[in-house]
């Protein structure tokens, strides 16, 4: 998940960038004072979440929210509570009211749900060699980063793909399909056995990471 | 003298120490502000500084300045007495952190 903070304040933009940093499965794609530069930024860089501070002097969050192009998620971060009701108008998922503390700022993001384009997809094309190999997509057991590829697991077979752990989540249906680190997409069939910090599919043992476990345990069905 | 509870102490030791240096240059600035604003009975201005600094010094943990900052919002706070206030304030908490 790609995000971008802008506050004027230096000290607080340095501690959400410090969070991000320690976050598994976020990446900062830019950190700015100035919501101007911000807009040009995001004219070619998309992101998926926004960390926005409202009092600014260049210009404010809402009117720079208001200037956003695509759809981002906002999470409003600000000094005052008087502005969250406008906040929530603007289709804010979240209003951290500074400080920020480190859990609150994860149960923020835990709000962010990214875009499910799978649409009505039973099946997808992975190139092997130099051939194009049809799969079932609910045959897919899991599917690692691996650098700039993925590995696309499949019955104990391995499809390497050139392209971005993004792209096969949004490809993946997200009822089948559920992220549960920063290097793994796991179908839910495919589940034998949930510990604390790893899940079993088929035979592999792979780790849960802290930002994803709330959003996997909550779509478990458990007694 | 910060509160142990402050964000500032989730993030790693070697980042902290860079964040002190970068708040005490920025604290400075914008006490020569609130300063210049008081003195000039500028209130937005204050107003304006006085938001940020307490933002900043909330992050820290700098308890004392965050209440001075919250106050020196209000219009009817903003005086020479408070400025003496808050310039003490930081002076005691730059020596804490020496």
């Amino acid at each position: 998940m790609h995000c971008l903070i802008v506050d004027d304040d230096n000290t607080s933009r340095k501690v959400i960038e410090s969070f991000v940093e320690q976050t598994d499965d976020l990446d900062l794609a830019g950190s700015f004072e100035n919501p101007q530069e911000a807009l040009q930024f995001l004219k070619k860089n998309p992101v998926d979440v926004i960390l926005v501070d409202i009092e600014m002097p260049e210009m404010n969050g809402f009117d720079m929210v208001d200037s956003l192009q695509g759809n981002p998620s906002v999470i409003f971060i600000t000094g005052k509570e008087k502005y969250a009701v406008e906040a929530f108008d603007k289709n804010a998922i979240d209003y951290l009211v500074k400080p920020v503390k480190y859990d609150r700022f994860i149960n923020a993001l835990e709000k962010v749900q990214l875009p499910d384009a799978v649409g009505d997809a039973k099946f997808i094309f992975v190139k092997s060699g130099s051939v194009l190999v049809k799969l079932d997509i609910y045959d897919i057991d899991y599917v690692e980063s691996i650098g700039d590829y993925i590995g696309v697991h499949v019955g104990g077979k391995r499809y390497v793909v050139h392209t971005t752990m993004k792209e096969a989540e949004q490809k993946l249906p997200n009822d089948q399909f559920c992220r549960i680190h920063r290097s793994f997409i796991i179908n839910f069939g495919r589940i034998n056995q949930i510990e604390e910090n790893t899940v079993s599919v088929v035979e592999k043992v792979l780790p849960i990471s802290r930002t994803y476990r709330k959003n996997l345990m909550k779509r478990m069905n458990t007694f | 003298m910060l509160d142990p509870n402050a964000p500032i102490f989730e993030v790693s030791e070697e980042i902290r120490n860079s964040i002190i240096e970068v708040y005490l240059r920025d604290a400075s600035q914008s006490i020569g502000e609130i300063e210049f604003g008081t003195i000039q009975k500028n209130h937005e201005a204050v107003r304006k500084a006085s938001h940020k600094l307490k933002g900043a010094s909330a992050t820290m943990g700098a308890t004392e300045m965050t209440d001075i900052c919250r106050n020196m919002e209000n219009p009817l706070m903003q005086n020479l007495e408070m400025l003496k206030k808050l310039k003490t304030a930081f002076e005691t908490l730059k020596k804490s952190l020496a």
